[in-house]
């Protein structure tokens, strides 16, 4: 039964992970593109709890690396790091639709949306002539922003399957 | 020891992220993606194939946006067809009088993008040639208002090009005009940055820049931007110069590739220096 909520996690990674690179065209918006990977991260680490979320992290970034042309190492540092924020918010012994059904599950993706993307724009712009803060207030923000958006819909499903259990 | 495998187990999660966070970090300064090789081509060629696949979707903000800049470029290709129309009768009559060469033509190989890529802020585009039409990796591609950026990667159907709108791009380039030499780069958000221009120099807003040919990697006298602003930064020796490129990356659909690669020697030679250079900046 573990094993095939991994393994339906595993899926759902990759299938993420394809859609950021096949479509991120298409779901860009002013050039901004949500990190749909980071909305999987975060509902491993309110379902499954901090250490399964920060080895979740850490693999599907190097997937997203490997696949996507970015530099290999820096996704996996900062979904790993959003892993292991957001498994301080973990409720040990709560349901899938419990944890992502409920406004912090939201709240964890915009809080870890801002970190994780803290730390990328920091690697990203250090060795080029780029001004971080005002990179970070332009592009993080609005990424955070986007993403923690797309979060909602998750939330909705979850809640509303949570309803119609009760 | 069992107290040591005890606080182990308890810290797990610190101890696990900190590795994790070391191998990262050893991945990040081990290099870029490109040189995975064989890996890369074969998922090149299959991302080059899905996003074929679906490259009918459209993005409705980007259809609007093209919409309204097409509407834009018509009423200046309007204005510019009257001018041109005269120019080109002048122009015709000056090459007859000076008796000019025709300026020789770069081996061209036309490309549909089929994607476009945008991983937060660095832009990749994905054209539909590859190495069995004999693109190959540091090709350099244009369109007809300038440079595009480099091939980065490529499989047997498929290439990525890098973009000038990245973090590693580096052009080195000349302004038309006064001829100084200097390097191109993003500034993160919609324009470039010409560097290295000392402020002894004269900079004029709306001068052409163009690749100057003094590096390898790309071809000279292809234009990149028009100079949008000059700044005068007391804290600097040089000019902080805004480019805005020629070249609309949003809404590229047909690009051409220059097949021709750097002479191998001048190239070998120039990653070698940058090679060392790296080095001693590692401190190594």
């Amino acid at each position: 039964m573990i094993m095939k909520e991994y393994g339906l996690y595993a899926v759902l990674a990759l299938l993420t992970i394809l859609v950021s690179t096949v479509a991120s065209n298409l779901l860009s918006v002013g050039g901004i593109t949500p990190d749909l990977l980071l909305l999987v991260v975060v509902a491993v680490a309110l379902t499954k709890g901090q250490f399964a979320a920060i080895i979740f992290g850490f693999a599907s970034g190097l997937i997203f690396d490997l696949i996507s042309t970015d530099v290999v190492g820096s996704n996996a540092l900062v979904k790993m790091l959003a892993g292991y924020v957001a498994g301080f918010f973990w409720r040990e012994g709560s349901t899938v639709s419990e944890s992502i059904g409920s406004l912090r599950y939201v709240t964890v993706t915009l809080l870890c949306a801002f970190v994780h993307n803290a730390v990328y724009y920091l690697l990203y712009t250090r060795p080029a002539d780029i001004p971080f803060v005002e990179f970070y207030l332009k592009n993080g923000v609005a990424a955070a922003l986007y993403t923690t958006a797309l979060a909602l819909l998750p939330y909705f499903y979850a809640s509303r399957r949570r309803e119609e259990g009760a | 020891m069992q107290r040591v495998v005890e606080w182990l187990i308890r810290y797990r999660e610190h101890v696990v992220t900190t590795l994790l966070s070391v191998i990262a970090i050893s991945l990040m300064s081990y290099g870029n993606v490109t040189q995975l090789g064989g890996f890369r081509a074969l998922i090149i060629g299959g991302l080059g194939m899905l996003q074929e696949a679906f490259a009918w979707i459209p993005n409705p903000v980007a259809l609007q946006r093209e919409n309204r800049a097409l509407r834009q470029i018509n009423m200046e290709l309007l204005q510019e067809t009257m001018v041109l129309r005269r120019a080109g009768i002048e122009n015709e009559q000056l090459r007859r009088m000076l008796a000019l060469r025709q300026q020789s033509r770069l081996p061209l190989l036309s490309a549909s993008v089929i994607g476009k890529t945008v991983f937060r802020t660095r832009q990749f585009i994905t054209i539909d040639r590859g190495t069995t039409s004999g693109v190959r990796v540091g090709m350099n591609v244009i369109t007809d208002a300038g440079l595009v950026g480099t091939i980065v990667g490529a499989s047997s159907n498929y290439s990525i090009v890098q973009t000038l709108f990245n973090r590693d791009v580096r052009v080195s380039a000349r302004i038309v005009s006064t001829r100084d030499e200097g390097i191109i780069v993003w500034d993160g958000f919609e324009y470039l940055l010409a560097q290295n221009i000392p402020k002894s120099h004269r900079v004029n807003v709306g001068d052409t820049v163009v690749t100057s040919g003094l590096s390898t990697r790309f071809v000279p006298e292809i234009p990149i931007g028009i100079i949008r602003s000059v700044i005068n930064d007391p804290n600097s020796m040089f000019h902080r110069i805004t480019v805005e490129p020629n070249v609309e990356f949003w809404r590229l659909e047909q690009v051409f590739v220059i097949m021709q690669l750097p002479p191998t020697e001048h190239a070998e030679l120039e990653r070698s220096l940058q090679k060392y250079i790296e080095q001693r900046m590692r401190g190594k």
